[in-house]
C-alpha cells in the first residue's frame, strides 16, 4: 500500500520535472526570449545564420551521394536524384506554408525545427539505406528534410533583415554565402566520411549520414543558440558608439503577406527569380559535362570546372547583394540580366574559338550572378513590403525557387537532348540551350524593369512603438512609399 | 572577442571547403587534355 503511494508520488513528481523542464525548453525557443538585450553586438547574427545555411546548404553537395546510394538501395542515379528534386520543391512548398508561423515564433523555434527536420531527414535516408528501403529515402530526404531546407533558409534571412535595415543586401548576402558555402563543405566531408566508413560490402553512405547528422546538429544548434532578434524600435546606431548610422536608414512601410502576394510586384520578382535561377541552374547542372564536351578535356578538368563555379556562386552572393546597397536592387538584377544575355550569347563563339580560359570566366561571372540573385531578392523585397511579414513573404517567393529548379533543367536538358539526337556534335549542342537562356534572362529584364514600388494603401499601419517614423501612418506610408523608390531605383548613389 | 570566435566558429568550416574547392580545380588551369576519342572507322 505504502509503496504504491510512494510511487504514485515518484510518479506525479517526475511527470512535474519533465513538464517543468519541457516548459522552460520550450520557453527558451519562443521569440520573447531571443529578443536582444540592450547592448547587443548585431555582428553576433550573421555566423548564427550563416552556420545554418551552411548545414543545410548541403542539398546543394547532395549529388556525391548519387553512386553510393543507388548501389546500396538498388535503384538508378535517376531515382536516387528525385530526393534532390523533391527536397527543393518541398523547400519552396514549406517556405511559403509556414513562413506566417516562422514570423510568428521567432528565429530560434524556426531554426530549432530545421534542424529536427534536416538532421531527422539525414537519419531516416541513413536508416532507408541501412534496410534497404529507397521510399525512406524520398521520404527522409526529399520531404521531411525538404521542410528543414523551407524552414532553416527563411528565419536567419528575416532576422538578419530587420538586424541590418542600412545595408539588408550585405547582410542577407553573408547568410546566403553560406547555402552556397554549404556545398563547398558538403561534398568533401561527405566523401571523407565516406571512405572513412567504407567496407568491402558498403559504401559507408549511411554511417556518413549519421555522421553528417551529427555534425550538422552542433552547428544549426549552436547558430539557435546565438541568434537574437532586435527589440521593437530597434534601429542601428541607437546601440552603436556614433549615431551617424541611424541618418542612413530609411522608413520602409510594411505590407502584409496576404496582401503581398496579391500585387502585381509581388509576382514580377517571382518571375525575375524564377528566370535568373533558370538560366543559373541549366549551367551549373551540367557544369562538368559541358567543359568535357565543349573543349575535349578529362573528367578531373571537368570536376575543377564544377568546383570553381561553386566558389563562384558562393562569392557572388556576398559581392552582388553587397554592390545592390550601394546602386539599388533594380539597377543589380538589371545588371544580371544585360550582362547575362551578352556572356550566354557569347559562349558559343568561345567554344568554337577552343577559348577555354575565357569560356571559365565568363560562366564563372554568370554563375556568380545566379548566386547574387538569390542573395539580393530578400533586399528587394524588404524595399518593396517592408521588414514585419518578410519571412512569410521570402517563404511565399521562394516556390519560384522550386519551379526554376524542376523547369529549368527540364527544359534545357530536353533541349540538348533533342539537339544531339537531331545529329549535332555534342560540344556545339549547347549552343541552343545558352540562346534559350539568354530568352529566359530577356524575360526577367522586363519584369525587372515594370517593378515598381507598392502603393501606400497596400501598407500596414505604423505601430506607435516605432520612433523611426514618426506622424501618423498615412504620412509616415508616404514617406516610406518614396523611400522604397528610391532604394529600389539606388538612390543611394 | 565574442565576435571573433563566433565567427571562426563558422569561418573554419566555411574556410575548409573553399581550400577543397580550390584545389580540385587546380587542374582547370594546368592545360591538361583528356585523350582523344577515337573516331569512327
Amino acid at each position: 500500500m505504502r509503496l504504491g503511494i510512494d510511487c504514485q508520488r515518484l510518479c506525479t513528481l517526475s511527470c512535474g520535472a519533465v513538464s517543468g523542464v519541457s516548459g522552460v525548453l520550450m520557453h527558451l525557443l519562443t521569440r520573447q526570449a531571443t529578443v536582444a538585450p540592450e547592448g547587443f553586438n548585431r555582428w553576433l547574427v550573421p555566423p548564427a545564420a550563416v552556420a545554418v545555411h551552411m548545414c543545410i546548404g548541403q542539398v546543394y553537395a547532395f549529388s556525391v551521394f548519387n553512386k553510393p546510394l543507388s548501389a546500396e538501395l538498388g535503384i538508378p542515379v535517376s531515382q536516387v536524384n528525385t530526393a534532390y528534386m523533391l527536397a527543393l520543391v518541398m523547400l519552396g512548398l514549406s517556405a511559403a506554408v509556414f513562413g506566417k508561423w516562422v514570423e510568428r515564433s521567432g528565429p530560434r523555434m524556426s531554426i530549432v525545427a530545421s534542424w529536427a527536420c534536416f538532421c531527422g531527414g539525414l537519419l531516416i535516408t541513413a536508416a532507408g539505406v541501412a534496410w534497404r528501403q529507397p521510399w525512406l529515402l524520398w521520404g527522409g530526404y526529399g520531404v521531411v528534410g525538404g521542410i528543414g531546407l523551407g524552414l532553416g533558409y527563411i528565419a536567419p534571412v528575416s532576422t538578419l533583415v530587420k538586424w541590418f535595415p542600412d545595408r539588408p543586401g550585405m547582410a542577407t548576402g553573408m547568410a546566403i554565402m553560406g547555402f552556397g558555402g554549404g556545398a563547398l563543405v558538403g561534398s568533401p566531408l561527405a566523401q571523407e566520411l565516406m571512405t572513412a566508413f567504407a567496407e568491402p560490402s558498403a559504401t559507408g553512405a549511411a554511417a556518413a549520414l549519421v555522421a553528417m547528422a551529427a555534425i550538422y546538429t552542433i552547428f544549426m544548434l549552436f547558430g539557435a543558440w546565438i541568434v537574437r532578434v532586435p527589440p521593437a524600435g530597434w534601429q542601428p546606431g541607437v546601440d552603436a558608439a556614433s549615431g551617424s548610422m541611424a541618418t542612413r536608414v530609411k522608413p520602409v512601410a510594411s505590407v502584409a503577406v496576404e496582401t503581398a502576394w496579391k500585387t502585381p510586384q509581388f509576382w514580377l520578382l517571382w518571375v525575375v527569380l524564377c528566370m535568373n535561377v533558370s538560366a543559373g541552374i541549366g549551367v551549373l547542372g551540367r557544369a562538368a559535362d559541358m567543359c568535357q564536351d565543349m573543349f575535349g578535356v578529362s573528367v578531373t578538368i571537368g570536376a575543377g570546372f564544377t568546383g570553381l563555379l561553386s566558389i563562384a556562386n558562393m562569392a557572388g552572393r556576398f559581392v552582388w547583394s553587397s554592390i545592390s546597397d550601394v546602386i539599388g536592387r533594380k539597377a543589380v538584377y538589371a545588371i544580371y540580366f544585360l550582362l547575362g544575355i551578352v556572356l550566354f550569347a557569347v559562349l558559343p563563339s568561345l567554344q568554337e574559338a577552343q577559348a577555354r580560359a575565357a569560356f571559365v570566366a565568363c560562366t564563372a561571372i554568370l554563375i556568380s550572378m545566379y548566386g547574387g540573385g538569390f542573395a539580393t531578392v530578400p533586399a528587394y523585397l524588404r524595399d518593396l513590403f517592408g521588414t514585419e511579414q518578410i519571412g512569410a513573404i521570402h517563404g511565399r517567393l521562394i516556390t519560384a525557387w522550386s519551379m526554376a529548379a524542376v523547369v529549368g533543367p527540364t527544359l534545357i536538358n530536353g533541349l540538348y537532348d533533342r539537339r544531339v539526337a537531331a545529329g549535332v556534335p555534342k560540344g556545339e549542342a549547347y549552343n541552343g540551350t545558352f540562346f534559350l537562356m539568354c530568352g529566359l534572362l530577356a524575360v526577367g529584364f522586363v519584369a525587372n524593369l515594370l517593378i515598381r514600388p507598392v502603393a501606400a494603401r497596400h501598407h500596414l499601419p505604423t505601430p506607435p512603438d516605432r520612433p523611426a517614423t514618426p506622424g501618423s501612418a498615412a504620412p509616415a506610408a508616404a514617406e516610406a512609399t518614396k523611400a522604397t523608390a528610391a532604394t529600389c531605383e539606388g538612390s543611394d548613389k | 572577442m565574442k565576435v571573433l570566435v563566433v565567427w571562426l566558429v563558422v569561418l573554419l568550416p566555411l574556410g575548409w571547403g573553399v581550400a577543397r574547392s580550390v584545389q580540385k580545380s587546380l587542374p582547370l588551369f594546368t592545360g591538361e587534355q583528356a585523350p582523344a576519342a577515337q573516331s569512327p572507322q
